[in-house]
């Protein structure tokens, strides 16, 4: 569905984008995420043909979106981070221009806004002014336009900063439904913990390279997080763990530590003796299910250890 | 017929109920008032008041707050953040273009076609040909103050994106002023115009002129739109554009000149224009390295047409430059200088030399990661170079020193010598820095 092949992408003195490349297949979530300033927004826009890279090429859809940019926008929905609207006209009219905009016709165009107000709940609104709209509704009205003529990709730009809670749950859910209707999303985040029920990828981009580029289920299977709680603090569990193989991320938590660590039962079990056999006053010792953070988190942090 | 939903959208927001009847109304108590102020007088001065006034509304609707409008009809969507949903849609960079300019204002055409009726209706003595003359002349002049405004906010953001304060008084100002002495032309009227030889009825040929350049500006219109909507333009209308304006310029010289000094007039007047719009583009346009560079990208893995996409404007005019340079020079045209000696072509050489100097000025100070009033040092130092130190170094005595910071000296071989010197000197300084800037961005090429 996407394919991009080393692609630059430069701003006078600072090169956003060095030598990217990725594929991503058909009906796939993707969670695009990196620290501020990585290059996130300069790839969203680039596959949304509203940058024009210094070199390489990019194929959406099948289409070449350097030679035909045009042709592109028909196939993508894309949503920024920061977003306008229309706050004079309803939301009626906002869905209408949106139609016609993108070429839908007149006699289509009722069934294509009813059916995006639909998607994003909000037909009881279709006479309100945009500019009357709490941000949440805001967002799902901008959401709405984006995908009103029924792209089969759609990319959000940080779709949840400044919701509150509430608001960011129902976006999740929203982006659940939209991918199980088939569309291809790629989403641009820092709040993983909502991307992980329904992400099936995820995208780390750091300095303008792609750091890590995999399917989410994957990432249990051969690595997970342990926990440990202390009955009381022991500095020295600490300097034991770290003579141990195999343990990564070693980290203070509030009440015990947590690593990375492999999933192996038997490995695991091992450890677990290891550990009370040198009479460390644990009380807890648990898998943690590996969060999108976590794999986020341990992927910056070998980066950042080995610069 | 497919509804531009780009003007729709305009229409929703700029022509709402309440202001289609407040329009009329203030209007109407407008000329009321000045009906009952002028109702006494003889019928001559009477309808001179109501001609005056209604002229005066138009060109205060059209013309000036027509134009504020058109100057913000795509910054305001930056501003807005609503600029890249429009950009992501499937409107034709035609369709966004005319709905731009016509959308925006049309609540201001609105009141301006009420005044022209009025103009119409109150005229008397006029015949219906010079009424129609007359609205044409004013429909025309809004159009072209409107569509200049948005051509140069357009220029001003273009591949910028920065917002500033008073980002849209250059273009609404240049639009007043272009369309200010055609507003206060006086119908009817018997003059006439030679043009190539031919006399026009002068109100005939205000239109034609109108048309001329408000159809050129309408053209840069969508070019930039094009751009704005990520497709390529390759150079040729601009190009044309610069083979053409001079074409209408030289129309105006004496009709018994013989058609070998209009082809010498033709060439020089296109070489000052061409120097002129050189200048003004390259202030214009970017000059990041980055576009540059990918330049050299597609030079270096052979882009064949795609190089003539991102060929800035003034490198295209600078090789027509190039071009009337070579046939000036072949051709030996005589023409009398300002200092009373012979001005021989090789100046307009050395002219071109310099401008490869100066343009190389603009880029190297443009030419960092974040230049910081670069073409305002630019313009300082060519002022230095071009009155300054010729100036100090006559006043000392060296005019062979002085001669080589003017190109039109008499002293040409110095000029010359000069010219390449400085210009290679520069462009080397260009390299340099560019280089210095690419950094990681090689890898890319």
């Amino acid at each position: 569905m996407i394919e991009v092949k080393n692609l630059f992408f430069e701003y006078p003195g600072k090169l956003a984008l060095r030598d990217v490349s990725l594929k991503i297949s058909k009906g796939e979530v993707t969670a695009l995420t990196g620290p501020n300033g990585a290059g996130k927004t300069t790839l969203l826009r680039g596959l949304a043909a509203l940058h024009q890279p210094l070199s390489g090429s990019i194929r959406v859809a099948g289409i070449d979106v350097i030679s035909n940019p045009r042709l592109c926008h028909e196939k993508v929905g894309y949503l920024a981070d920061f977003f306008g609207l229309y706050e004079d006209l309803t939301v009626k009219q906002c869905l209408m221009y949106m139609a016609r905009s993108h070429s839908i016709t007149a006699d289509g165009e009722p069934a294509a806004v009813n059916r995006a107000a639909a998607r994003l709940h909000i037909e009881d609104r279709l006479h309100q002014r945009a500019g009357t709209l709490s941000r949440g509704l805001s967002q799902r009205l901008a959401i709405a336009q984006a995908i009103i003529h029924e792209p089969a990709i759609l990319m959000l730009d940080e779709p949840a900063s400044g919701l509150d809670p509430e608001a960011r749950s129902q976006l999740s859910d929203l982006f659940h439904e939209l991918s199980t209707q088939g569309i291809t999303l790629i989403i641009s985040s820092h709040i993983l913990a909502e991307l992980e029920e329904y992400c099936t990828s995820m995208l780390i981009v750091d300095n303008g390279e792609i750091r890590e580029h995999r399917h989410v289920s994957a990432t249990p299977a051969k690595q997970c997080t342990i926990e440990i709680t202390l009955s009381h603090e022991d500095d020295s569990l600490i300097k034991f763990l770290k003579t141990r193989p195999g343990i990564s991320s070693l980290k203070t938590e509030e009440a015990g530590l947590s690593f990375v660590f492999s999933s192996e039962k038997a490995q695991q079990a091992e450890l677990l003796q290891a550990i009370i056999s040198h009479q460390f006053p644990i009380c807890h010792f648990a898998e943690r299910k590996t969060s999108l953070q976590d794999v986020y988190l341990a992927k910056v942090n070998t980066q950042e250890s080995t610069t | 017929m497919k509804w531009n939903p780009e003007f729709q959208r305009n229409i929703w927001l700029e022509l709402t109920p309440h202001r289609l009847i407040s329009m009329p109304i203030v209007l109407g108590i407008i000329f009321l008032m000045i009906y009952l102020q002028m109702v006494y007088l003889l019928e001559e001065y009477f309808y001179q008041g109501i001609t005056i006034t209604a002229t005066f509304l138009f060109f205060i609707l059209v013309v000036m707050w027509g134009s504020k409008l058109s100057s913000e009809a795509i910054t305001s969507e930056i501003q807005d953040k609503t600029w890249d949903n429009q950009r992501m849609t499937t409107i034709s960079p035609w369709s966004m273009s005319w709905a731009k300019l016509f959308g925006s204002t049309i609540f201001t055409w609105y009141g301006g076609l009420l005044c022209i009726a009025v103009l119409t209706i109150s005229s008397s003595g006029i015949s219906v040909t010079d009424n129609l003359q007359r609205a044409s002349i004013f429909i025309l002049a809004g159009l072209l103050a409107q569509s200049t405004a948005l051509y140069i906010s357009m220029v001003q953001f273009m591949g910028r994106r920065q917002i500033w304060r008073h980002r849209n008084t250059l273009g609404m100002l240049l639009g007043i002023i272009l369309a200010l002495p055609f507003i206060q032309y006086d119908i009817p009227s018997e003059d006439t115009i030679q043009w190539f030889g031919k006399t026009y009825n002068q109100s005939s040929f205000i239109i034609f002129t109108l048309a001329f350049l408000t159809g050129w500006t309408i053209i840069g219109i969508y070019r930039l739109m094009r751009k704005e909507l990520q497709l390529a333009n390759t150079p040729l209308v601009w190009l044309l554009f610069l083979i053409i304006l001079p074409g209408y310029i030289v129309g105006f010289a004496e009709s018994d000149a013989d058609s070998m000094d209009q082809i010498n007039l033709y060439l020089l007047i296109t070489y000052f224009t061409t120097s002129l719009t050189i200048y003004l583009t390259i202030l214009a346009e970017p000059k990041d390295p980055v576009t540059f560079r990918r330049l050299a990208f597609l030079i270096h893995h052979g882009g064949g047409r795609k190089i003539l996409h991102h060929i800035p404007s003034w490198l295209s005019g600078l090789l027509l430059l190039g071009l009337v340079t070579l046939a000036i020079t072949i051709r030996d045209i005589p023409i009398a200088s300002p200092y009373n000696s012979p001005l021989i072509s090789l100046n307009f050489f050395a002219g071109f030399l310099f401008i490869i100097r100066d343009i190389g000025i603009f880029l190297f100070f443009n030419f960092s990661i974040k230049p910081k009033r670069a073409n305002t040092v630019s313009i300082i130092y060519l002022l230095l170079l071009y009155t300054v130190i010729p100036i100090i170094f006559l006043s000392l005595g060296l005019e062979p020193v002085s001669a080589a910071f003017n190109p039109w000296s008499t002293l040409k071989s110095i000029t010359i010598i000069s010219g390449l010197i400085q210009s290679a000197i520069m462009l080397y300084l260009v390299y340099y820095r560019w280089n210095a800037l690419s950094g990681q961005a090689k890898n890319a090429i």
